[in-house]
């Protein structure tokens, strides 16, 4: 019984996003170009080349500003590639910048306290740094899905929506990393920690975090493209009810949906630590509209059944790369803001029209 | 395809914008060139660009680079938050200048990237902030220390000796802030023992909750007699919780900077003195101090590492005096 197709297979070919089995070459070239994150890997490709040719010395295309650039996309990458499970889903999260923050903190303080006692830390001596680092990690990490599971709790169990959930959950999560860290950033975090893997890179080539935001998007790839999980989690994104009554468990999906977001938002407070050396208590303000501007600018729709993990990517591209390129180019960095916005209204218009076309 | 020919549509505008705002910058960069002296390029980063402070910074930075012939470029978000200013810094050092000033706004996270500036040759100088290591060439920031007893002094004159007094600060984090609050503090245990300290709020970057905040602490004790802030934020929202709560002139206010807002308020009776950092000068020497490291003119060992410039306490008896003039902050030269 579980094993019968959700929708019916007339749509199949109709109805872009939704994975489905093997298809020819010319089936997968039509799909791809039938996808938003392609029209926007397009337009990114278009400012990379304008920004490359109209800054002096075509200081754009200089390497160490790709490396940077990946390295700075790599935080709201993580989290539009949770965001696209939350999205495909028809729900939404606005607590994962509290989420990182809270991790970042007890993460950072996991460590500061497992690495050499006050003197030794105070003076730059981490005598257990290693395991120090692995702790906390670790603590990162289960802090980031309990707060997820904890959103999940209130969505599926209480029947409030989302938005208000993590709405809240924000705010929460905000006022206890202000409580556990009494509103300091964390002080002594190992430099170590930044310098062999926040900044480092792969054969002076690919910066670590990036390496490892790549490997999650591979693997958030297949789960979302080649595995029924993927596939139901699109489902009851298109029509709850009529995936309940496919005998589909929602809540208990949705429930996993927002741990992995808060693992996902757990991994990020791991890399911020380690990019900056410091937590940002200050920050993370906008986290969770850029993760989900991201994410929609690469084709997934707000309301739900599409879904797109290269088009997150892709998404979580676009702002970085304007950025930098308006700085380069010597534009003050507020226009930025500016044409993010117009190309969010835009890639959202594009994925309406060929919707409608569709149907 | 229809959406084919949309999105080629709207490439034509994308770039036709980029290219026009592209345009915009060359007004940022200082022209200054002498036949003699050959231009050099030096950028300026700086996070929470809108603020008075940062824009007075500006103007003396420019003036700098006109006299010392130095192609200026600034640059910096608007936010206060030192994660969009690291992505600004990386992305102007692309453009490899020669000599970088920088406002950090965060003691830890620049340390890597001036270290790297430092090691390929950029002689870097910061300002108003200061970093956890000393990694640049100079730092020069307002001895906050200091300003603060001048602070406490004039709020000490102002209230008579003695009464309650509320400090209000950004957060324990930021040490340029907190040095400010300590200092007061520090003069008013030490020179005025009938004036008696509430606790410090840190209301951070809200201006509501500041407002709440001093709101609150007049509900909470109808013998308040003055209140101390130490960034402009805060400063604005206490003077809009003194006059809403009718008690002008009766709750006196001393506030750290002298943005045009809190000048004219000082005038009309709301704050009590404002003291008055120098961002000009802070703009001013970096920029001629980074020029000279570039030029061989200094070297770097030859440099003391830390500068402070002069701060003035300005009051309603000498506001407007000429030589104050310069130093009050504008929002545009």
């Amino acid at each position: 019984m579980t094993d019968r197709p959700i929708l019916p297979l007339a749509s199949q070919e109709d109805t872009p996003g939704i994975p489905r089995g093997r298809y020819g070459v010319p089936g997968l070239a039509k799909h791809i170009l039938g996808t938003t994150g392609f029209w926007m890997g397009l337009v990114i490709l278009a400012l990379i080349a304008i920004f490359s040719a109209f800054t002096p010395d075509h200081a754009f295309f200089q390497l160490s500003n790709f490396q940077d650039m990946a390295l700075d996309v790599t935080e709201t990458m993580v989290l539009a590639l949770g965001m696209t499970f939350i999205l495909g889903a028809g729900e939404l999260d606005l607590s994962i910048g509290a989420n990182l923050l809270l991790s970042s903190v007890l993460a950072g303080q996991t460590i500061v306290h497992l690495a050499g006692n006050t003197a030794q830390v105070a003076s730059g001596a981490y005598p257990h740094e290693g395991p120090a680092i692995a702790v906390g990690t670790v603590v990162g990490i289960v802090s980031g899905m309990v707060f997820g599971a904890v959103n999940g709790i209130l969505v599926t169990m209480l029947r409030i929506s989302s938005f208000i959930v993590t709405l809240g959950t924000m705010g929460i999560g905000l006022g206890i990393s202000y409580v556990v860290s009494n509103g300091v950033n964390v002080a002594y975090i190992p430099l170590d920690l930044q310098l062999n893997f926040g900044v480092n890179r792969l054969g002076n080539l690919i910066p670590l975090p990036t390496l490892v935001v790549l490997t999650i998007a591979a693997v958030l790839w297949y789960v979302l493209f080649a595995t029924r999980f993927g596939l139901r989690t699109l489902a009851i994104g298109s029509s709850r009810e009529a995936s309940v009554r496919a005998g589909i468990h929602t809540r208990r999906h949705v429930f996993i949906l927002f741990v992995l977001m808060g693992a996902m938002a757990g991994v990020d407070g791991m890399l911020d630590l380690a990019r900056f050396g410091t937590t940002n208590i200050g920050g993370h303000q906008t986290d969770a509209l850029g993760a989900i501007a991201a994410t929609v600018i690469g084709g997934t729709s707000l309301f739900g059944g599409v879904a797109s993990i290269g088009g997150a990517m892709i998404g979580s591209l676009l702002p970085t790369v304007l950025g930098t390129g308006l700085v380069i180019l010597g534009v003050a960095t507020f226009y930025q803001l500016i044409v993010v916005g117009i190309i969010l209204i835009i890639a959202v218009y594009i994925d309406q029209r060929r919707r409608n076309r569709l149907n | 395809m229809k959406t084919r020919s949309l999105i080629s549509q709207l490439l034509a505008p994308a770039m036709g914008l980029i290219l026009v705002t592209g345009a915009v910058p060359q007004a940022m960069h200082a022209q200054a060139r002498s036949a003699a002296v050959s231009s050099i390029n030096v950028a300026f980063v700086i996070d929470d660009g809108a603020d008075p402070f940062y824009l007075t910074m500006k103007c003396g930075a420019f003036a700098a680079a006109k006299a010392s012939t130095v192609n200026l470029t600034w640059q910096g978000p608007a936010a206060i938050d030192f994660q969009p200013e690291l992505q600004t810094l990386n992305a102007v050092m692309q453009r490899h200048p020669q000599g970088l000033v920088l406002a950090p706004f965060d003691p830890n996270a620049f340390i890597q990237p001036v270290k790297q500036a430092m090691k390929a040759g950029i002689p870097v100088v910061t300002v108003d902030g200061s970093l956890s290591a000393k990694v640049e060439v100079q730092n020069i920031r307002t001895n906050n220390i200091a300003a603060g007893k001048l602070a406490a002094d004039a709020l000490a004159k102002a209230i008579g000796g003695q009464g309650k007094v509320l400090i209000v600060a950004l957060s324990p984090g930021v040490v340029a802030n907190t040095e400010r609050a300590t200092g007061f503090a520090n003069e008013i245990k030490a020179k005025y023992p009938k004036i008696s300290l509430l606790p410090i709020q840190f209301p951070g970057g809200d201006s509501n909750k500041a407002s709440q905040d001093v709101s609150a602490a007049i509900q909470a004790h109808s013998d308040l007699k003055g209140v101390y802030t130490t960034y402009a934020i805060a400063s604005n929202a206490a003077a809009s919780a003194i006059l809403a709560a009718g008690k002008r002139g009766q709750i006196k206010l001393v506030a750290y900077d002298a943005d045009p807002n809190e000048v004219r308020q000082l005038k009309s009776g709301t704050f009590d003195a404002l003291v008055v950092q120098n961002p000009y000068q802070e703009g001013f020497d970096s920029v001629t101090l980074v020029a000279k490291l570039v030029r061989h003119q200094i070297s770097a060992g030859a440099v003391k590492y830390q500068a402070y410039p002069t701060s003035y306490i300005a009051t309603r008896e000498n506001i407007n005096a000429p030589w104050l003039q310069k130093y009050l902050y504008k929002v545009s030269c």
